[in-house]
């Protein structure tokens, strides 16, 4: 018997520990995250899907940064997240983290350009040219740098955003439903974006999303329902996912109408 | 739909605050307009009917329309025996009468002397001051003093003082004077003689010697008062009275008064100070006109839904409508109730009864309708625009999300306007200042005859100048701050986020701006005025005054010159002796001079501005000016030698002088006036005045003054000098400085009033500094959210609001401080050319302060929204539209 070492897992680029987040108290308390454990891959992308108000979006935003536990940890590198006041992880935010909306959140009185550079000019740092022109060619923005946001179409917009997201050559980037108010082509063109920023950029993105084709794109992606971890798909397709989704409404429809059946 | 109203208000109540204050403060001003005019008219009333004291009825003169002179004459010089006072008291109901008289009397005690008003004894109830201490003279030789002099001549009820008449034009030798009693202290409480500083009263004996007459019964007396009861004859008292004359009972004459006052135009300056306001409120509806732009364009989600379920256009216009008549009636209700405050504290705080005046608070209808229809009506007139945009919104909107910024450029029928008034305004304005100029330079002009036309011409052009640029204020204010927000820009990201938060909504910023514009421009005009007032005046005081300061007398003591000469401020000072003399010119007219002996010409020098080149005093010459002081023509000696005499010939100045006689050469300087009640002064050596040749009539003290340098002001200087000759009463101390201190006290105090009024919509308009820049927060909810998310902090947040605050405020600041100057340049010219080389001085004092004061409230202004932006939290920005 040959001992090899088990393959030592790499890091993971960002880990939720036991986290929990409860919006209100009492009766009236919302339980959005109940004990979540998970852990993302560095060069991955990870797609997270679930019904509304499964607290995908949470997840996000507490991984993010963006909203405070009630318990438990967020390890991100060798730092703790919920331990950090609100200045270090502006910090973060822009350093380190990068952001994609849904509804773009472009800026909407500066060019395109100045947009993509905005995290760099609010940290004062002089931008990375090679880097920039190299993002404006992947994402086929070169003859719209000067204009204003209202004069870009939605998926010129949310290009422009993934620019932006991607400018401070983040560890990290979290997109939610990028693709929700694009059309299919516009959609498909974000995607591909976002998978070659993985696979040729060696960036790793998380994106929140109910559409099973978006999550197709992604190297593993995670069902959630109610404010836990259901599913964990490893290569995932369309069809494989909206299986697991259709089986999650299935299993919350049959909770629910027992009581019918019980009369 | 008013119920509904109701419910936005509350929940846009926040919003509406600024504006509100904004009404609030116009109304509260209009509102203690009224009541400061009510409270100076009943006061001045008072003062006016206090004066007949407990009287029931009074006798007034009774001419016809056209009076002759021999009637008027008549009228009014009529004596005390005239009314036949004692058949009066015998008739039936009159319980007192007194006779109407008074003089101005001197009282000495020792060596204090005051001088002061005086009136005759009579029934208590009958005389207008009262007696605190004491008692009222009853007989002889008895006076009642007011409780000030008493305390100045250093005397108590029951001491002896000297009365002596008390024209002031009589030397101040040993004039005639009774020693009377002091029986009493009199207060003057309703301030009837305030302007005399309160009035004594005589004893008739008393009265009789200060009018100069043996008898009282024949002192001119202009009225008698009675003291009547229910049941009195007065038919029988009419029989008694004098040709041109009535007798008129207490209500009437109380209402003659009145009449009197409001003809005489208090109205004035209550129309004045109304302007003010009506500028105020001006300035109050550009900030409400913002204010509901951004509510509707908030609103137009909820707008929309109301459209969607049925709701008219009309009714939402009449909402927006309604929701600024409501914000306007509260905002003018809270603004009266804050101006009645004021008011009350202002007369209860007794500062006005330091001016002499008894204030007391006077409501009337106008204090409470005026200001609450004004409110209401400017906040309907402004939200008009907006409520029309309301009925703008089509049921869609509420399906989709949308964009709400109003990038809308101003119309073109505005750019047209605005032009034409700038051009024509500056070309009525280029042309008076051309006749201006051209009359100067002594050439015909318009303004030898039409001089009032010029002047008009060039304040109307100014004015359509100005009107012009605030009207095109929305094309050229935004580009300006783009220019300057570019070079600010440069200076971090705070700056560069502010900057570009200014070019968003030009309209909007162009109206804030424009607001600030016009107060500032209005208090630069003034200040550049006054302060241009000022150094013209001073230097045309300068120029035609050699000497600073002089005091001069004939009782002036070597002790007081010695302390007036180490005055704090005084750099240089000259004593010398003079006399008066006269001497023949060519063409045999008398020049009267005075004659000052001093030492060398090195000490005239130490206090005289002039150029005294070659000049030595020496015992055979006489240094004289190049013109005649008073009339201005030059003086001409062609001979060798001229003859001083002393004047004999009645002058008073020189009661002992001797008849001298000096023969000098004459040596001409070219000094200006030093005294200006004789042709010229003339310096001789002293030695003739120690020696005795010449005898000294009085003495002179030429002071150089240099207030700057001791850290006094010029105001101080002169008091103290002053008070260092005040044992002396024939001193005065005269020249440019004394001048000039009371032209700036002038000038100061009326550029405090006109600034302190204008102030008020200086202060609306930095209310509408922090109204625009809430609105802007609001606005920019999601923007804000989206910055913080990438990284922006709470920090960088908060700067970028305080410079775009600083930006609002300092660029409409320095643009309407360059206005204010060039307008105030130009009216300083038209007005003060005529008196002299015009000043135009930049006041960098004044406006720095003004520019520092709305940098500051500019700051203080971003400090709530800033709360408010940083307190959004970052996931705001991922919340669906």
């Amino acid at each position: 018997m040959t001992f090899t070492n088990p393959p030592v897992p790499p890091s993971p680029a960002i880990q939720a520990i036991d986290l929990v987040k409860d919006y209100g108290t009492g009766s009236n308390a919302v339980h959005a995250l109940r004990g979540v454990n998970v852990s993302f891959e560095r060069g991955k992308f990870t797609a997270i899907m679930g019904p509304s108000g499964s607290g995908k979006s949470t997840l996000m935003h507490t991984l993010a940064g963006l909203d405070s536990a009630t318990s438990g940890h967020i390890l991100f590198g060798r730092s703790d997240l919920t331990k950090m006041n609100d200045k270090q992880l502006t910090l973060l935010r822009r350093h380190k983290i990068g952001f994609i909306f849904q509804s773009f959140n472009l800026l909407p009185m500066f060019s395109a350009e100045q947009n993509i550079l905005m995290p760099l000019t609010l940290a004062g740092t002089r931008p990375d040219r090679d880097w920039f022109n190299l993002l404006v060619e992947t994402l086929g923005l070169q003859q719209r740098l000067d204009h204003r946001p209202n004069e870009l179409s939605g998926g010129q917009q949310q290009r422009v955003a993934i620019a932006r997201a991607l400018i401070a050559k983040p560890k990290l980037v979290f997109a939610d439903e990028p693709t929700g108010n694009l059309d299919s082509v516009s959609s498909a063109e974000v995607l591909t974006f976002l998978k070659r920023s993985v696979d040729e950029l060696g960036q790793t993105i998380v994106m929140v999303t109910h559409d099973a084709v978006a999550a197709s794109y992604a190297d593993r992606a995670i069902v959630f329902a109610d404010g836990q971890i259901v599913a964990d798909e490893a290569h995932p397709t369309a069809e494989i996912m909206n299986n697991l989704l259709m089986a999650e409404r299935e299993r919350a429809t049959q909770a629910a109408v027992p009581a019918r059946h019980a009369r | 739909m008013f119920s509904i109203t109701l419910k936005l208000m509350k929940k846009s109540a926040k919003m509406l605050v600024p504006a509100g204050i904004a009404i609030l403060i116009g109304a509260a001003f209009i509102a203690t307009t009224f009541l400061f005019s009510n409270t100076m008219n009943d006061s001045l009333i008072r003062q006016q009917t206090a004066v007949y004291a407990g009287a029931d009825a009074m006798v007034l003169t009774d001419l016809p329309e056209h009076p002759t002179d021999a009637q008027s004459d008549e009228a009014y010089s009529r004596t005390v025996a005239d009314y036949h006072l004692d058949r009066i008291r015998t008739i039936d109901g009159v319980e007192g009468v007194r006779a109407v008289t008074a003089t101005n009397i001197r009282l000495s005690n020792g060596n204090h002397h005051a001088t002061g008003y005086a009136i005759n004894t009579g029934e208590t109830n009958l005389l207008p001051v009262t007696v605190i201490h004491g008692d009222r003279p009853v007989d002889n030789r008895e006076v009642a003093l007011p409780e000030h002099i008493a305390k100045q001549l250093d005397l108590h009820v029951g001491d002896m003082v000297h009365v002596s008449r008390g024209n002031t034009a009589e030397s101040q030798g040993s004039a005639d004077s009774i020693e009377a009693r002091v029986t009493g202290l009199t207060d003057d409480p309703n301030n009837v003689y305030a302007y005399d500083g309160g009035a004594s009263i005589l004893s008739e004996d008393l009265m009789a010697f200060a009018n100069g007459v043996a008898d009282f019964n024949q002192v001119n007396a202009t009225s008698i008062y009675l003291d009547l009861d229910t049941q009195t004859d007065t038919a029988a008292i009419k029989r008694l009275l004098p040709r041109y004359s009535r007798l008129v009972n207490r209500a009437e004459a109380d209402r003659l008064a009145v009449e009197s006052l409001s003809a005489n135009g208090t109205s004035v300056v209550t129309i004045f100070l109304l302007s003010f306001g009506m500028l105020a409120m001006l300035v109050a509806a550009l900030v409400i006109a913002n204010t509901f732009q951004v509510l509707v364009a908030q609103r137009r989600r909820t707008l929309a839904l109301l459209r969607t379920i049925g709701a008219m256009k009309q009714q939402l216009y009449v909402s927006v409508i309604i929701e600024a008549a409501v914000l306007g009636l509260l905002a003018s209700v809270l603004g009266v109730a804050l101006g009645i405050g004021l008011m009350a504290a202002l007369c209860a705080s007794g500062i006005m009864a330091s001016t002499g005046m008894d204030a007391r608070l006077v409501l009337s209808w106008q204090v409470f309708v005026v200001p609450m229809a004004f409110g209401m009506l400017m906040t309907m007139l402004a939200s008009l625009s907006s409520a029309r945009s309301a009925t703008a919104v089509t049921p869609l909107e509420a399906l989709r999300p949308i964009e709400l910024t109003d990038t809308r450029r101003a119309g073109v029928v505005r750019g047209i306007v605005a032009a034409i008034l700038c051009i024509g305004g500056a070309a009525l304005t280029g042309f008076s200042i051309w006749q201006m100029r051209v009359s100067i330079t002594g050439q015909d002009s318009l303004v030898k005859d039409h001089y009032a036309t010029v002047l008009l011409m060039s304040i109307g052009g100014c004015a359509m100048v100005f009107l012009g640029l605030i009207l095109s204020a929305a094309f050229w204010l935004p580009l300006l701050m783009r220019g300057v927000g570019a070079l600010v820009a440069l200076a971090g990201p705070s700056a560069t986020v502010a900057n570009a938060n200014i070019q968003k909504n030009p309209r909007r910023v162009a109206a804030t701006g424009a607001a600030l514009l016009i107060g500032v421009t209005l208090v630069a005009t003034i200040a550049t005025g006054a302060t241009s007032a000022k150094q013209t005046m001073g230097a045309a005081l300068a120029s035609r005054y050699s000497v600073d300061m002089i005091a001069f007398g004939a009782d002036m003591t070597d002790k007081q010159a010695t302390k007036a000469a180490e005055t704090k401020g005084i750099s240089g000072s000259v004593y010398m002796p003079t006399t008066v003399m006269t001497t023949t010119m060519d063409n045999g007219e008398t020049l009267h001079m005075l004659v000052a002996g001093v030492d060398s010409a090195a000490s005239l020098h130490k206090v005289m501005k002039a150029d005294l080149r070659g000049v030595s005093i020496d015992s055979s010459h006489v240094l004289l000016p190049q013109r005649n002081a008073a009339s201005g023509k030059e003086l001409k000696f062609n001979v060798s030698d001229i003859v001083l005499k002393s004047s004999a010939d009645g002058d008073t100045d020189n009661a002992n002088g001797a008849d001298a006689t000096l023969t000098l050469k004459p040596q001409q300087s070219d000094y200006r006036r030093i005294s200006s009640y004789y042709d010229a002064v003339a310096f001789i050596d002293a030695k003739y005045f120690s020696d005795g040749d010449l005898t000294a009539t009085g003495h002179m003290l030429l002071m150089r003054v240099d207030a700057d340098a001791a850290g006094v002001t010029l105001n101080d200087v002169l008091t103290n000098v002053q008070q260092a000759f005040s044992a002396s009463t024939g001193v005065t101390v005269s020249g440019p400085v004394a001048e000039r201190n009371m032209w700036e006290t002038m000038i100061n105090g009326m550029m405090a009033l006109l600034v302190g009024l204008i102030a008020v919509a200086v202060l609306i308009a930095l209310v509408g500094v922090a109204n625009t820049l809430s609105l802007s927060v609001i606005e920019r909810t999601r923007e804000s959210a989206t910055l913080r998310a990438i990284g922006m902090t709470r920090g960088q947040l908060r700067r970028s609001l305080a410079v775009e605050a600083l930006l609002l405020a300092l660029v409409s600041g320095v643009a309407g401080v360059l206005l204010g100057t060039l307008f105030g340049w130009i009216g300083s010219y038209m007005v003060f050319s005529l008196y002299g080389t015009v000043a135009f001085p930049f006041d960098w004092g004044g406006n720095g302060l003004m520019l520092g004061i709305a940098a500051i409230a500019a700051l203080i202004a971003s400090i709530a929204p800033a709360r408010r932006a940083v307190s959004v939290p970052p996931v705001v920005a991922l919340a669906e539209a």
